[in-house]
């Protein structure tokens, strides 16, 4: 069984090449780790936070990075850690709208590269380390899912 | 010469019985005609009335060529405003339309010209909508929600 890691996280909007940053959101994984990673078994829908709206896009090509600051120096890992991140994908050419939940960790859609393969990030208590980056696919623009419910857990085995 | 030959009575009557008829008055031989030759002092003048050439209408009269210019102007826009979005950047929207549609209709004639001052009408309109002047009515308006601007990254 992995131990929860407590950590700050945030959504960040970067370009390509990560040279333009924009924090979008910020959590803590006290309000989306744990009430989330029991659901739905005994836990209430209503405890995980709603995503909030923002007016930034993140264009094609570009990236949605995750970040984390430990509440301790600790190590997670993307086979125990997880989540669901609610974005819009929204078509350039007709303007059709996608609701997408991009998959934190090893499994299913496993959506941010760098924190899927059994990757190990070190997180400190001082500065955000980034833990992976999904790709806006061409053809299309992403944002926030403002409403959606967000659920991230961070973990390791030891 | 011939010489002339006198008709006869009944012939004469005959034709006096025709003109009494018709109006024409009696025959009178060797009666010269007085005219009486009115002409205008040369001190008398008259604005002459300018002869006036009309031309002829193109067949669909004002509003359908208005009509027509829109069409012009709503088929021609987008590929004007792609190849002016190169020079003139942020501001190819309404303003920069509205320079290019204004140069068009200095320098042109006919269907162009008209579609190029149409386009001139419906940026100008577009630009006022844009500057959200409903306050100076006093309220009578009712207000908008304000739009989101979005920034893509």
């Amino acid at each position: 069984m992995s131990a929860e890691e407590a950590a700050t996280w945030r959504i960040v909007f970067a370009d390509n090449e990560e040279n333009v940053n924009q924090v979008v959101a910020d959590f803590h994984t006290t309000q989306t780790g744990s009430a989330a990673l029991l659901y739905p078994a005994d836990q209430d829908a209503l405890a995980l936070p709603p995503m909030p709206s923002t007016g930034f896009w993140a264009g094609e090509q570009s990236k949605i990075v995750i970040q984390a600051k430990g509440d301790a120096a600790d190590t997670v890992e993307s086979e125990a850690s997880g989540g669901f991140i609610p974005i819009i994908l929204k078509h350039l050419k007709s303007g059709a709208i996608i609701h997408r939940k991009l998959r934190l960790g090893d499994l299913g859609t496993a959506d941010f590269t760098g924190f899927r393969s059994t990757d190990d990030i070190i997180l400190n208590t001082s500065t955000f380390v980034r833990l992976g980056a999904y790709t806006v696919p061409f053809g299309y623009m992403a944002t926030l899912d403002g409403g959606q419910p967000v659920h991230l857990f961070l973990g390791d085995d030891t | 010469m011939a010489r002339k030959r006198k008709a006869s009575a009944a012939v004469r009557a005959r034709l006096k019985a025709l003109r009494r008829k018709h109006g024409l008055g009696e025959f009178k031989r060797n009666s010269p005609k007085s005219r009486t030759v009115r002409t205008r002092s040369s001190s008398f003048k008259v604005a002459r009335k300018k002869k006036v050439s009309r031309r002829k209408s193109g067949g669909f009269g004002v509003m359908g060529k208005a009509v027509i210019g829109g069409f012009i102007y709503g088929v021609a826009r987008q590929p004007i405003q792609n190849i002016t979005k190169n020079f003139l950047g942020g501001v190819s929207d309404e303003i920069g339309m509205l320079l290019v549609t204004g140069v068009i209709a200095n320098f042109t004639t006919g269907q162009i010209r008209n579609a190029a001052l149409i386009g001139m009408a419906i940026e100008a309109s577009t630009l006022a909508k844009n500057f959200n002047l409903g306050g100076l009515t006093g309220g009578l308006t009712t207000s908008s929600t304000p739009q989101l601007t979005t920034t893509v990254i």
